[in-house]
């Protein structure tokens, strides 16, 4: 196994060490070894790595040390269990059965699980639906004032007097005006 | 994967009917290495006891859930795993909130009482020498993922491809985190794995 140096992407200029590991390249070795990991090899497989660590002496410390890591693993052994522990479980999912089962607990237990979303949720909509309602009231006492004002114009002139609106209007405001002076003379000639 | 020649979805079959004698058949068989599993990646006994259980529960509450053509164990462990992870992240989240708390929701009957004909700790009985407690030290400070495929590795009846599902990672990726996992313990442990303790003790003549 060497090692070499290598220095990180970023560039910080501080060489990191790592292992250039043939072995974990060498697809034998990686498959007797991972068999390793989980049984003891078979004969045959034992055979083979025989012949292929005597071509590779420099592995043979790495077989060694991962036999030992396995060996150690199986030294850790199992973890006491309760002797009551199956009939602990056995009462508790016949409880969570039976709890499943009765349609009120479903109903106060849906109940409880969603009623803090449902109060976020309705308050939303109330929220909403209040700012809705005051835009439409005050749209609607928009519209009453307009209808408010037209209400107070006393009577519209009929449709003959309003047919020379446009020329009477310009002539009053010309008379307003003092850069154009009217045309008095005109004016009179159309009176005659 | 046909139920005849998987014992345990069989088992699963009559539990879906409501057969609670197959379901004790099924906690029996796999309540050991269940809570290998969970104590391990929870490292302490009480916890560890409750989410074990809470396992297998969630194995009969799901039982109508269960396809046959899945794995039963491979199914278990996911479950197992996820429990597992939840924990972890309630802990993070909550780290003086008792568990029984987090279920007292759930749990407002009082819980029947069984006695316990083998009073155990788990943590005296389990970290009988030096080289066990480090190698437990050493598991533990392992990223989860990897302790897990390391734990799972363990597991005669689950095969890479089994661990691979249960991790919902692919087969190398799997490969991977053991082989790293287990690098760092190399790492860890290399004065006691050179020094030949790990070796089984012979008895003396």
């Amino acid at each position: 196994m060497d090692i070499g140096v290598r220095t990180n992407r970023n560039f910080n200029r501080k060489p990191v060490l790592y292992r250039k590991d043939k072995m974990n390249n060498d697809p034998l070795y990686s498959r007797l070894r991972e068999a390793a990991w989980r049984r003891k090899l078979t004969p045959g497989e034992t055979a083979q790595l025989e012949e292929w660590l005597a071509g590779h002496p420099e592995a043979e410390r790495d077989w060694e040390t991962e036999l030992a890591l396995s060996g150690s693993l199986e030294r850790l052994g199992d973890v006491p269990v309760a002797s009551n522990f199956t009939a602990r479980v056995v009462s508790r999912a016949q409880r969570h059965s039976q709890q499943a089962g009765s349609p009120e607990r479903d109903w106060a237990g849906l109940w409880r699980r969603f009623m803090p979303r449902f109060a976020v949720v309705a308050v939303g909509a109330i929220a909403v639906l209040v700012g809705y309602g005051r835009y439409e009231s005050s749209q609607r006492a928009k519209i009453a004032r307009g209808v408010a004002t037209v209400s107070e114009v006393g009577t519209i002139p009929s449709a003959e007097a309003l047919r020379d609106f446009d020329t009477v209007r310009v002539l009053a405001e010309a008379r307003n005006d003092e850069r154009v002076a009217p045309d008095n003379e005109l004016l009179a000639l159309n009176l005659r | 994967m046909p139920a005849n020649t998987d014992p345990d979805a069989a088992l699963m079959l009559r539990v879906k009917q409501g057969d609670e004698v197959a379901f004790a058949e099924l906690v029996e068989k796999y309540k050991q290495p269940v809570m290998n599993l969970v104590y391990r990646t929870l490292r302490d006994a009480t916890e560890a006891e409750d989410v074990a259980q809470n396992v297998f529960v969630q194995v009969h509450k799901s039982a109508h859930r269960y396809q046959i053509s899945a794995k039963f164990s491979t199914w278990l462990f996911t479950i197992a795993r996820n429990l597992c992870l939840n924990e972890l992240r309630r802990r993070s989240r909550h780290p003086a909130e008792s568990i029984d708390a987090a279920h007292a929701e759930h749990d407002d009957q009082p819980a029947q009482q069984f006695e316990d004909n083998k009073v155990v700790s788990a943590p005296d009985s389990l970290l009988h020498g030096e080289l066990t407690e480090k190698i437990e030290q050493a598991l533990a400070e392992l990223p989860e993922n990897q302790r897990l495929a390391i734990l799972l590795c363990r597991q005669d009846d689950l095969s890479y491809d089994d661990i691979a599902e249960v991790l919902g990672c692919s087969l190398s990726a799997t490969k991977s985190l053991i082989h790293r996992g287990r690098e760092t313990l190399k790492q860890k442990l290399k004065p006691y794995l050179r020094s030949g303790h790990w070796r089984p003790h012979k008895p003396q003549l």
